[in-house]
């Protein structure tokens, strides 16, 4: 039996930064089981990203309760979310994402490393984890050398090396055309497929949205549809 | 049970993060030596004015070490040697009476192996007459053929030779010219002796000097000791000073402690260094260290703000990747401790490129000395300048080396530090979306 890996209720976020207060989220209830694929979705300023930042332990709400693989993370510090982090989640961001002095192989260590793990259990994994993604010919490349979307394949063996317990994705296809774009969700869809990865991406493209199992779509902070995919 | 168990586990979590917080280290490391390779522009820049503060400071101060030493020892050699031994009371009061017994002086500055030629002195003012032209003046009694081997006055005789035997003296230029006195001639020199009556004596002149000291050269006479004590009807071993002169010069600390060393004895000597005996040697080379140490510390400044706005600059930059860094569960301490990195590599590549230039310029110079510019000599006073040789040689300063190093090393991490110091109020999701 899947347990729940995200747990929340009643979120609300509202930024105070500007003179009129912004209702990020408004009371979102959401959960979400082992192994699911789900896309966040709806128009810019609905909530996603803020959304996917508080399940990620990037951003803490205001009010409501949320749950990361049954751990209350309110309570927890910023050390002790950096840690989790580390432990638990995997990131794909829209770019930017890897260090670009470090080849894709050491990009991927590297995370492992911040792990602790030992130098001979880090390269073989590393080194699996782009051999999965079909990176094993580029791991000597720096980010420099390589495409967006070569680079975003080895944000993903660097983000499922950990294996995670939960993989966020925030507009991860932004900076790539189609055809990448269609390799990168297939790659996902094979991660959550095959490796039972769970999975959110958040996303207004169509394309995105289409591989993922289940949508939940935002309006003004609350979730307006919450359906499962049948194809 | 279930305590124990849990005991364990985190012990040996302990002792993996123990374990791999090495070679976390050695990862940054690496991404910083990478880093300061990726930013060349920039590090070349920091490091530049790293190697110029650097050259700047060892450079001069190895200079101006080497023309100070030559200028002390020139003037020692010009008057009062590396070091003397005289009575308590002679320097404040040099009356004819206050005299040390030679043989012990001498052995005093014998025992501490550090001087090459030894001897006494016995001096006193008298009126000095050639024909019947007279003036007052200053007769010095010395030890010709030890003094000969050293003193700077005796390379300095223009015309005749320097003294040789008892009956002759070698008096100054512009003595010479007011006295009408020409070599051959014989000087009278009428003083008050020990006993209270009057000391006399006549010399031939010798030979006629010119010290570069106008002073010396309007002044003084010098004959042998022996005719002076006899003059001043003073008895044989005694002398108002007793001159040590090393072939090498005792600039250092430890040069001031082996001069002034008193082995006791219950003996009461006053021993003085070079340092005691040319107050104004050692004022100039204080004057010209504070002057190179200002601009030292300038640059360092220049130095240190530019690395203040490189690592700002540079935060700025790489603001994304931290972003990403941080929210991927790096902590602010590691890339704190990246930053610090860099910043000593930077400074680490100043300094040994600083030195190798440094070396590079010095030796040279060391080995075949350089003459100079009439800029600088103009900034030394003209009684030196005259008594400075042609070329002039660096002495390395090391001394100057290691403030250079600790200076620039600590500037460097701190101006770094304090760019550095917003990673810990950066928030990982705004670093990531910041535009630059
Ligand atoms: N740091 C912030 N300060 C102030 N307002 C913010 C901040 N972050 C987000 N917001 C606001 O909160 C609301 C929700 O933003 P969020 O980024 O979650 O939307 P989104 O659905 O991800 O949009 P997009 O599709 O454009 O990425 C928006 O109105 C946004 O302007
Ligand atoms: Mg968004």
């Amino acid at each position: 039996m899947s347990g729940e890996v995200v747990m929340a209720r009643g979120l609300t976020r509202v930024y105070q930064e500007e003179a009129v207060p912004v209702h990020a989220l408004r009371g979102v209830d959401f959960s979400l089981s082992s192994s699911e694929f789900v896309s966040l979705s709806g128009p810019s300023g609905s909530g996603k990203s803020t959304l996917l930042n508080i399940v990620g332990g990037l951003d803490r709400q205001d009010e409501g309760i949320i749950e990361l693989d049954g751990e209350e993370l309110a309570p927890l510090s910023e050390g002790d979310l950096a840690a989790l982090r580390l432990r638990k989640i995997g990131f794909v961001f829209q770019a930017y994402n890897l260090v670009p002095v470090l080849s894709a192989l050491e990009n991927v260590e590297f995370i492992l490393q911040l792990q602790g793990v030992g130098s001979a259990e880090r390269k073989e994994r590393a080194g699996e984890a782009l051999k999965s993604l079909g990176l094993s010919e580029l791991q000597d490349r720096r980010p420099g050398e390589m495409s967006g979307g070569q680079q975003q394949r080895v944000a993903i063996a660097r983000a499922i090396v950990t294996n995670p317990v939960l993989l966020l994705a925030d507009e991860p296809s932004a900076n790539l055309d189609s055809e990448t774009t269609k390799e990168l969700m297939e790659l996902l869809r094979n991660l959550n497929e095959t490796q039972g990865m769970t999975i959110i991406t958040a996303t207004h493209d169509p394309m995105v949205m289409g591989y993922a199992k289940r949508q939940v779509h935002l309006r003004d902070g609350t979730v307006e549809r919450d359906e499962v995919v049948t194809d | 049970m279930s305590e124990i168990a849990l005991g364990q586990k985190e012990q040996n979590f302990a002792n993996r993060t123990k374990a791999d917080s090495s070679s976390i280290l050695l990862r940054l490391v690496q991404i910083s030596w990478r880093n300061v390779w990726r930013n060349r522009r920039r590090t070349l820049l920091t490091a530049g004015g790293i190697i110029f503060a650097v050259w700047l400071l060892v450079f001069m101060r190895s200079f101006q070490g080497g023309v100070f030493a030559q200028m002390a020892d020139i003037s020692a050699r010009a008057m009062p040697g590396h070091a003397q031994i005289q009575h308590p009371l002679y320097e404040e009061e040099p009356q004819v009476e206050h005299t040390v017994r030679e043989s012990l002086a001498e052995s005093r500055l014998l025992q501490t192996g550090r001087f090459d030629f030894v001897s006494s002195r016995v001096q006193g003012s008298a009126i000095l007459s050639v024909g019947d032209k007279s003036t007052g003046g200053f007769v010095l009694g010395l030890e010709p053929k030890v003094e000969a081997q050293w003193s700077g006055l005796a390379r300095n005789i223009k015309t005749g030779a320097y003294l040789a035997a008892d009956g002759e003296a070698v008096i100054g230029e512009a003595l010479a010219r007011n006295l009408g006195a020409k070599l051959g001639d014989d000087l009278v020199i009428l003083g008050t002796a020990k006993n209270g009556g009057i000391a006399a004596h006549a010399a031939t002149i010798v030979g006629i000097f010119r010290s570069g000291s106008t002073e010396l050269d309007r002044t003084l006479v010098q004959i042998p000791v022996g005719d002076f004590r006899e003059a001043w009807s003073m008895e044989a071993e005694e002398a108002h000073m007793v001159v040590g002169v090393s072939t090498a010069l005792l600039d250092s600390e430890e040069g001031i402690q082996i001069a002034r060393n008193d082995p006791g004895e219950g003996v009461d000597l006053n021993h003085l260094a070079w340092q005691d005996l040319l107050p104004d040697v050692v004022q100039l080379t204080e004057m010209k260290d504070v002057s190179t140490n200002f601009m030292f510390y300038f640059i360092c400044i220049i130095v240190v703000f530019s690395v203040v706005n490189a690592f700002m600059m540079l935060i700025y930059e790489r603001t994304n990747e931290m972003g990403v860094l941080l929210a991927l569960g790096m902590r602010p301490h590691q890339l704190l401790i990246q930053f610090q990195v860099e910043a000593f590599l930077i400074s680490s590549l100043g300094l040994v490129l600083g030195f190798g230039l440094t070396a590079i310029t010095v030796w040279p110079l060391m080995e075949y000395g350089m003459t100079l510019p009439q800029e600088l000599l103009e900034s030394y006073p003209p009684d030196m300048v005259a008594m400075f040789p042609e070329r002039l040689h660096p002495t390395f300063n090391w001394e100057a080396m290691r403030t250079a190093t600790v200076t620039i090393l600590l500037g460097v991490q701190v101006a770094a530090l304090i760019p550095s110091l917003r990673i810990f109020g950066m928030r990982p999701i705004e670093a990531i979306r910041a535009e630059n």
